[in-house]
């Protein structure tokens, strides 16, 4: 289970002004459950997933992993993470079979426990075709399968994923939602950001809306439409861009 | 933490010698470069000399000389020099200047002494050549002359020698003692102590910048450094990763390179003539074991700081511009000790990078000192850890992502 308590996190940008990316936001996510973040590009997304994961502190707020606080414990917190950034870019000379050993024992697996996750994630993201390919010659969509199964070489029980779906082609698209069906079957603890409200609409039972750094929705999608009488999240969404000022360019 | 840095150490390195440019530039590259290069210069040099030696020369000869004998004297010993046609008849200057193998001589005699003017164009280098075989054949004339002079007055010029000197030459040794021997080896080792050190200070900084800017600023830009830093692997363990596998490319390069160009100045001197130099260096087991202790603290410092400077840098543009400036002071460092012989003041074996020289310098030529070699080790080992330190610090700091509010 992910608590997310009242988080906010700011930068300064080059222009030396301060930004505030993330404010107050909380919800959590339990064991079996997929929670998706969905708002703009800019809207916070990937710093709250940053902040999960442990890659950034947050000025104020904690979250909760299982239990454990991840700013005092990060690396046990680590070790219950499966992170995937939309920035994560797998590259080099080495294949994709060679990788998965490499982050395996940076996990600290044993060789055989490598090769037994390796094999069951090339079969579910159907990847046996380009496994011992070097990343230099993969599709971005190969490359995306690559970077989740990388991700899961230790077997996390939190798994957090960044725009998993960014870029890919449907057939690909479909590839990993039905991973993440599945991940969640196993009951996994999934949270998931998007700008594609179908991936959301298919995939979440709870739903947080972000605009500007706000969580201005957190709910199940049903309760969501209930709330503002609408058929659509698409409906919801645009009705927050439009009051909220966030006006996006084509 | 070490298993981990071993394991990311193995990573890089698999990755780098898949790619077949990077081998390509790195192995084999500096073994056939410089071989390659000096010994065509060598060929160039030898073939010049040959052609400057085999040419044929015209001697203007234009001659103040009374007697007949004395300008047939002369004219025997510019013959006995080189292959010259002789032209007796006035200089014309201009003909000198645009031909390439003629010269002129103006001989006269003030009393007893030949004065003897060479004219030649010094832009051309068949001219040069033919002038300077002109004033040795006039020297001969002189030490003939001299001769002569004092065995008309009954002297022996053999015995106006009134000091012999010998050579015993210590510190080296030599077969049988053999003086000549003993003296090649020492020039050799001189030869090493001044180029071995510059030339590894090159290479090793040189030979990992563009290697150490990739695996930090250019893995932060492609967006493959993130990855590992959501694994369980510790901040430190991913710096001593980074320096490690730099500092064993850098070893590497430095090392072939230095190869190349000892086979290729070998080459050279081959093809000159001059392949006589032994290639033996005075050093036992221990001043290997010396030498090889020096290099890696060279190689680990010299990663250390290029690791620190691409982590720090938000892009490869901008750890080039801080690494640039770097090399620039490593170069002068090397330059300016070039020429300095070993056994500096204690205050030398404190300064990074000098140390490292001098230490060397020490092993090559004799005068390793305890003291000094300690010194240059607990400095550069506590820089070594500092720099570790600092770049785990910065791994473990938000700057070492790209942070862009999303």
């Amino acid at each position: 289970m992910v608590q997310v308590n009242n988080i906010s996190k700011s930068f300064v940008n080059r222009k030396k002004k301060r930004i505030e990316a993330v404010k107050n936001v909380s919800f959590e996510c339990r064991s079996g459950e997929i929670y998706g973040l969905l708002g703009p590009n800019g809207a916070g997304k990937t710093t709250t997933l940053r902040v999960i994961a442990t890659l950034l502190k947050p000025d104020s707020g904690s979250v909760m992993v299982n239990g454990l606080d991840n700013q005092k414990e990060p690396d046990k917190v680590r070790a219950m993470i499966g992170f995937l950034t939309s920035d994560m870019k797998v590259s080099g000379n080495l294949t994709g079979r060679e990788f998965l050993k490499f982050f395996g024992q940076l996990n600290h697996l044993p060789d055989e426990k490598i090769e037994e996750r390796t094999k069951m994630l090339v079969e579910m993201l159907e990847m046996a075709d380009f496994i011992d390919r070097s990343p230099n010659k993969l599709s971005s969509g190969m490359k995306q399968k690559l970077s989740i199964a990388i991700s899961l070489i230790h077997d996390p029980q939190v798994i957090i994923f960044d725009e998993p779906t960014n870029g890919l082609d449907i057939f690909a698209s479909k590839v990993v939602t039905d991973f993440l069906k599945e991940m969640k079957r196993q009951q996994k603890t999934i949270i998931i950001s998007t700008h594609i409200m179908s991936v959301a609409e298919k995939l979440c039972d709870q739903l947080g809306l972000i605009f500007n750094g706000q969580l201005v929705e957190n709910d199940t999608i049903e309760n969501i439409l209930k709330k503002h009488e609408a058929a659509e999240i698409e409906d919801v969404f645009f009705a927050y861009a439009n009051s909220m000022g966030v006006i996006q360019s084509a | 933490m070490l298993k981990d840095a071993l394991i990311i150490m193995t990573k890089e390195l698999k990755n780098i010698f898949r790619d077949k440019r990077t081998i390509f530039a790195t192995i084999v590259l500096p073994l056939v470069l410089f071989p390659v290069m000096f010994g065509i210069i060598g060929l160039i040099t030898k073939a010049n000399e040959e052609a400057k030696a085999k040419a044929e020369y015209t001697v203007y000869i234009e001659s103040t000389l009374s007697k007949p004998d004395e300008l047939t004297k002369v004219i025997d010993e510019i013959h006995g020099v080189g292959n010259f046609e002789i032209i007796n008849g006035k200089i014309d200057e201009e003909v000198i200047e645009s031909g390439s193998t003629t010269v002129g001589l103006k001989v006269g005699k003030n009393g007893d002494v030949f004065i003897a003017t060479v004219v030649y164009n010094s832009m051309k280098e068949k001219s040069t050549y033919a002038a300077q075989k002109i004033r040795e054949a006039l020297m001969n004339l002189n030490g003939k002359l001299v001769s002569a002079e004092l065995v008309s007055r009954g002297i022996n010029p053999e015995e106006l020698n009134f000091v012999q000197i010998n050579d015993t030459v210590v510190g080296v040794s030599a077969e049988n003692g053999n003086v000549e021997e003993a003296k090649a080896k020492g020039q050799f080792t001189q030869m090493l102590a001044m180029l071995v050190p510059y030339f590894l200070l090159l290479y090793i900084f040189a030979g990992s910048m563009g290697l150490g800017i990739d695996t930090t600023a250019g893995e932060k830009e492609r967006g493959s450094l993130s990855i590992l830093l959501v694994n369980q692997v510790s901040r430190t363990s991913i710096a001593l990763g980074k320096i490690l596998y730099l500092m064993l490319m850098s070893i590497l390069t430095s090392v072939l390179n230095l190869v190349g160009l000892i086979i290729g100045l070998y080459l050279q001197m081959s093809f000159l003539g001059e392949g006589n130099m032994p290639f033996s260096v005075e050093l036992d087991a221990i001043g290997y074991l010396l030498l090889f202790i020096t290099v890696i603290l060279l190689a680990l410092i010299s990663s250390g700081i290029i690791i620190f400077v691409g982590i720090l840098a938000r892009s490869v543009k901008e750890a080039s511009g801080y690494i640039t400036p770097i090399y620039m002071i490593v170069l002068l460092f090397g330059i300016s000790t070039m020429q300095s012989e070993g056994s500096k003041a204690f205050y030398y074996y404190a300064i990074p990078f000098i140390n490292v020289i001098f230490t060397m310098k020490d092993i090559f030529i004799g005068t390793f000192s305890v003291a000094n070699f300690s010194t240059m080790l607990i400095v550069n080992g506590a820089l070594v850890v500092l720099f570790v330190y600092l770049t785990a610090k910065i791994f473990n700091s938000e700057k070492v992502l790209e942070v862009t509010v999303e």
